[in-house]
């Protein structure tokens, strides 16, 4: 289940998480709109605000807010922030499609002794819908190492069962 | 900075902007005063590299406004890196410059991109201002960021 690459796909464009770094990532475009943009050396951040939209060939993102905070020195974006009627629609290679809608979604990405480590939450009446089925939580948070293993956790969770087949939702 | 994200990259290329204007004092003794007409002003970079040229600024027309403030047109700025390599340019038709107070701003369209085109920001209206050496811009409207990332790439910047 990828739906950190949701996440990714904001903070670093897809190439990087798409592939977990196995295969060679595709070239990309990532177009981002908003009413407006700030951006401020002091904080080292780069806001979007007001009918953000965020768009490549397989991501969809809308949110009223988005925050980008570069670490000292620049690079990777070390966390993200979307808020206010996030809606994320991202569609695998394989096809599979995956849906988010959350109040708030957060991202961070730290490196240390050469592991990277990326987190993140869905908040404010989260609902992942994938192809296993949906995922509610209040929040739900996800974490991986170096791309790879991802673990999600909810509070209070709710699974739901595949609308096609009845399957009982098995995350991890 | 060949490394450094996008943004940095562009809004650094904002900075010189400012920075540029206010640090020669030959551009504003040229324009104080008259309507001038496409004008090329260069910065270099601090010795060992003294050769290179930091940033040009290509300014179609400008002139005096009440109050020091000076009224650019046809505006290009290019930062160049040390090596010669162009990292950045800034276009805008037309801003307002305050260059004792280390401000721009303006109505119109602004395009902010990087050297070798991967990544570009846009907007109609913006305003740009310095305090204690540090940059903030903000683009008030119809903002466009586009980034173009090659096959292969790990660059994660936005």
């Amino acid at each position: 289940m990828k739906t950190s690459l949701l996440i990714l796909m904001l903070a670093a464009g897809a190439a990087q998480a798409q592939t977990n770094g196995v295969e060679k990532a595709p070239a990309q475009r990532l177009d981002i709109k908003s009413d407006s943009w700030d951006f401020s050396q002091s904080t080292r951040q780069v806001i979007y605000r007001g009918h953000v939209r965020v768009t490549n060939p397989q991501l969809q993102l809308s949110c009223e807010l988005l925050t980008v905070t570069y670490p000292v020195g620049g690079g990777h974006p070390d966390h993200l922030q979307t808020e206010t009627n996030v809606v994320i629609d991202y569609t695998e290679l394989t096809g599979a499609k995956y849906h988010i809608t959350a109040a708030k979604a957060v991202y961070d990405y730290k490196v240390a002794n050469s592991i990277t480590n990326e987190s993140g939450s869905f908040s404010g009446n989260p609902k992942v819908e994938m192809p296993q089925g949906q995922v509610t939580g209040e929040p739900i948070f996800w974490e991986r190492v170096n791309g790879q293993n991802l673990k999600i956790h909810a509070e209070n969770p709710t699974m739901g069962a595949d609308s096609t087949n009845g399957t009982p939702l098995k995350l991890f | 900075m060949n490394s450094g994200p996008a943004t940095w990259r562009l809004t650094a290329a904002l900075a010189v902007f400012a920075w540029t204007v206010h640090a020669e004092d030959n551009l504003l003794s040229t324009i104080k005063g008259l309507h001038t007409k496409n004008f090329t002003s260069e910065t270099y970079f601090e010795p060992p590299n003294e050769q290179q040229v930091k940033t040009r600024l290509n300014c179609a027309e400008a002139s005096p406004l009440p109050g020091g403030l000076l009224d650019l047109s046809g505006v290009t700025i290019e930062l160049f890196d040390a090596k010669g390599k162009l990292e950045s340019v800034v276009e805008t038709p037309r801003c307002t410059f305050a260059p004792l107070e280390g401000w721009a701003r303006s109505p119109s369209h602004v395009e902010i991109r990087s050297g070798d085109r991967r990544s570009h920001h846009e907007g109609d209206g913006f305003w740009l201002r310095q305090t204690n050496a540090l940059l903030s811009i903000s683009i008030s409207n119809n903002v466009h960021t586009v980034i173009q990332k090659p096959a292969g790439s790990a660059d994660a910047s936005l």
